[in-house]
């Protein structure tokens, strides 16, 4: 999974935003400041850099022109106005997120980025499950089990969101692509098929009046 | 305008020329007539005196006191024939008898074959009542003279209004010109070029004057302009600011009960979880009592009373004691002053938000913070001031905006606003006194409120 630096002066929302992503299964690192980007990138390498505009010492939008390595970038603030929003893309950020933003938008955004920049993640190992996400193949005991598209597009939206209750409203939208209410219990039928043919009936909890997380253990 | 300016003036200044002329015309030709008159009628006394003499002077020499006719028709035609070279045309008419002569000389004049005459006829000198002589004075060439005035008189007027015409417009449109600048100038002010000025050159009139009120007409439009543009950049700021102090907060609730919703959390984890949730609603709550107190601020007027400093110092003190000494501040307390009037409320809570300002900027130990009381010139000053950081010289005059933080990290800490100077200055202007705030960066900061009336 991917490294990321979360450069946010509130407290708790920069605390928020590193539970959530380590949640998922990426690695955090906490700054507060702008001039701290700098001394942490000296430590390691990152992959990922959220970054917050409005900064003490260095505002984002000094930070990300003092950048000299291409660690892709997504700004994160407050400041929701089109100027702004054009000027940080501008700079050559990857994404634009305007506060308050929903943690699951986020997750696809850095997804999404991630994926574009060969980052992401290819495969994913539980107990006896693989389950290779470039190629779309799901292997059971070392076994390849079959799966629909429809299938692995839901066990795709869990992997990626292991850990976090997803209601079936959300899975119908990101799995299916439904933006309206569908018929929900399409996604009960499948997750069924997925508990079955991989034995998964604990690590697929039922969410009771939610829907389902992919428990995995942190 | 202009136009019509020149019109009215152009027809003025001819209608005036005219009744000018023509009334040195029409006298010029009656003073003329009257002379050609005159001249006439003297002529024809000489000729009617001669004549009778010369009658006389025949009678004489005839035999039987009586005229022949054939001499006096020769006398009138030797007569005749001289005055002719003078054109003048001369007849004696026989009338026979004595009676009924009109013994009066008639002047008239008459044209005949196109020329002009004045016509005289009368009796001779007695006594030769009998006979009448008429004359006729030839004036066509006289009268042709006086024609040749009059059509000089014409040109003159003609040549004199085309003159008059060029040279009033020329005036005209350098006494406009002024204006015209002026006009442009306000189309350009009106166009929302707020900044054009018009430049007066010359001497000092009242077009001059004219162009100066202009210009300090334009240059208070302008300001006011500024000032409008600036108060309304401020609350856009204000309400940028706000919208940013709003949704940090609110970003950090959802975000924290979503995350309780959603994950499996353990019991550490729920706790700080919602220990973040109730600090961030905390936060708002002081936020939204900042911006009430603001707003009923703003159209407040205090009941001032007698208030004793001392006893207030003291009170301040009492409040402060503990948080100071926990972060180890020594606050010093000194006082000339014994009364002020003010409303006690505010003013303490206005020295406190100033107490726990300096407080913050004392924050890295051995912190002094003196509250103190003066009065110098008649004016009552109150002032608290600390060792601290400082505020940088290019954030001064900031610090009273609404949310302005000079270090945003550090001032989010311990519930603060981003309203407390604000606020402070509003209560200072409640109480008609002004804040002035004074600081240098590692040294330390003072604050002071003047207060005006005493």
């Amino acid at each position: 999974m991917a490294r990321i630096l979360v450069v946010e002066d509130d407290k708790p929302i920069n605390n928020l935003i590193k539970m959530n992503l380590e949640l998922v299964g990426h690695t955090c690192v906490a700054v507060f400041d702008g001039e701290a980007v700098f001394s942490e990138l000296e430590k390691q390498n990152f992959d990922l850099i959220l970054l917050d505009i409005m900064l003490p010492k260095l505002d984002g939008f000094q930070v990300i022109q003092q950048l000299s390595s291409d660690i892709p970038v997504i700004f994160l603030t407050a400041r929701g106005v089109v100027s702004d929003r054009i000027k940080g893309l501008q700079l050559g950020s990857d994404d634009y997120l305007v506060k308050p933003f929903d943690m699951l938008e986020l997750q696809m955004r850095i997804e999404t980025v991630l994926r574009r920049t060969q980052k992401s993640e290819n495969q994913f190992f539980l107990d006896d499950v693989k389950v290779d996400l470039a190629s779309r193949q799901v292997f059971y005991k070392d076994e390849r089990v079959d799966f629909t598209p429809q299938e692995f597009l839901l066990i795709e939206t869990l992997i990626k969101n292991r850990n976090i209750a997803l209601s079936r409203h959300k899975l119908l939208e990101i799995a299916w692509g439904y933006d309206f209410g569908g018929d929900t219990r399409t996604v009960d039928v499948h997750i069924h098929n997925i508990r079955k043919k991989l034995s998964w009936e604990k690590v697929i909890k039922t969410v009771y009046k939610l829907g389902y997380r992919l428990e995995v253990t942190r | 305008m202009r136009l019509k300016t020149f019109f009215t003036s152009y027809f003025l200044l001819i209608f005036i020329l005219f009744i000018t002329v023509s009334t040195i015309s029409v006298y010029m030709i009656n003073n003329q007539m009257d002379m050609l008159n005159a001249r006439s009628g003297r002529e024809y006394q000489t000729i009617s005196a001669s004549l009778a003499r010369d009658l006389a002077a025949t009678l004489d020499r005839s035999h039987n006191d009586t005229l022949e006719s054939i001499m006096v028709s020769s006398l009138v035609n030797a007569y005749a024939s001289f005055y002719n070279e003078h054109f003048i045309e001369i007849s004696l008419i026989d009338l026979q008898s004595n009676d009924d002569v009109n013994p009066y000389i008639e002047t008239s004049f008459t044209v005949q074959e196109e020329r002009n005459f004045v016509f005289i006829s009368g009796v001779l000198p007695t006594p030769f009542q009998n006979y009448r002589l008429e004359a006729f004075f030839d004036m066509t060439d006289d009268l042709a003279s006086m024609k040749q005035i009059k059509q000089m008189l014409l040109i003159l007027f003609i040549m004199f209004s085309i003159v008059a015409a060029v040279a009033l417009h020329l005036i005209l449109i350098k006494i406009f010109k002024p204006l015209e600048i002026v006009a442009v100038a306000s189309k350009k002010i009106a166009g929302g070029e707020y900044s054009e000025r018009i430049l007066i050159k010359g001497e000092k009139n009242e077009l001059s004057a004219v162009a100066e009120d202009f210009n300090t007409m334009a240059e208070e439009i302008e300001k006011q302009i500024k000032r409008l543009r600036k108060e309304v950049e401020g609350k856009q700021q204000f309400v940028d600011n706000f919208a940013h102090e709003i949704r940090t907060p609110l970003t950090s609730v959802n975000g924290y009960a979503e995350y309780m919703q959603k994950v499996y959390l353990k019991e550490d984890e729920l706790i700080e979880a919602t220990q973040y949730i109730m600090d961030e609603a905390k936060h708002m709550k002081n936020l939204a009592n900042s911006l009430l107190e603001l707003a009923t601020l703003r159209n407040f007027i205090p009941q001032k009373v007698m208030i004793s400093i001392p006893q207030l110092f003291e009170d301040i003190g009492q409040t402060l004691k503990k948080t100071f000494d926990e972060q180890k501040i020594k606050l010093m307390c000194h006082t000339d002053v014994d009364f002020l009037e003010a409303q006690q409320d505010l003013l303490k809570s206005l020295l406190l938000n100033l107490c726990f300002n300096a407080l913050k900027a004392c924050s890295h130990g051995e912190g002094v913070i003196k509250l103190e009381a003066k009065k110098e010139k008649e004016k009552i000053i109150l002032s608290v001031s600390d060792n601290g950081c400082g505020i940088p010289k290019e954030s001064l005059e900031k610090v009273t905006e609404p949310f302005f933080r000079v270090d945003k990290a550090r001032s989010r800490e311990g519930g603060s606003t981003g309203l407390g100077l604000t606020l402070c200055g509003q209560i200072a202007q409640v109480f008609d006194a002004q804040m002035i705030i004074e600081s240098e960066e590692e040294v330390g900061t003072e604050v002071k409120i003047v207060f005006t009336a005493l």
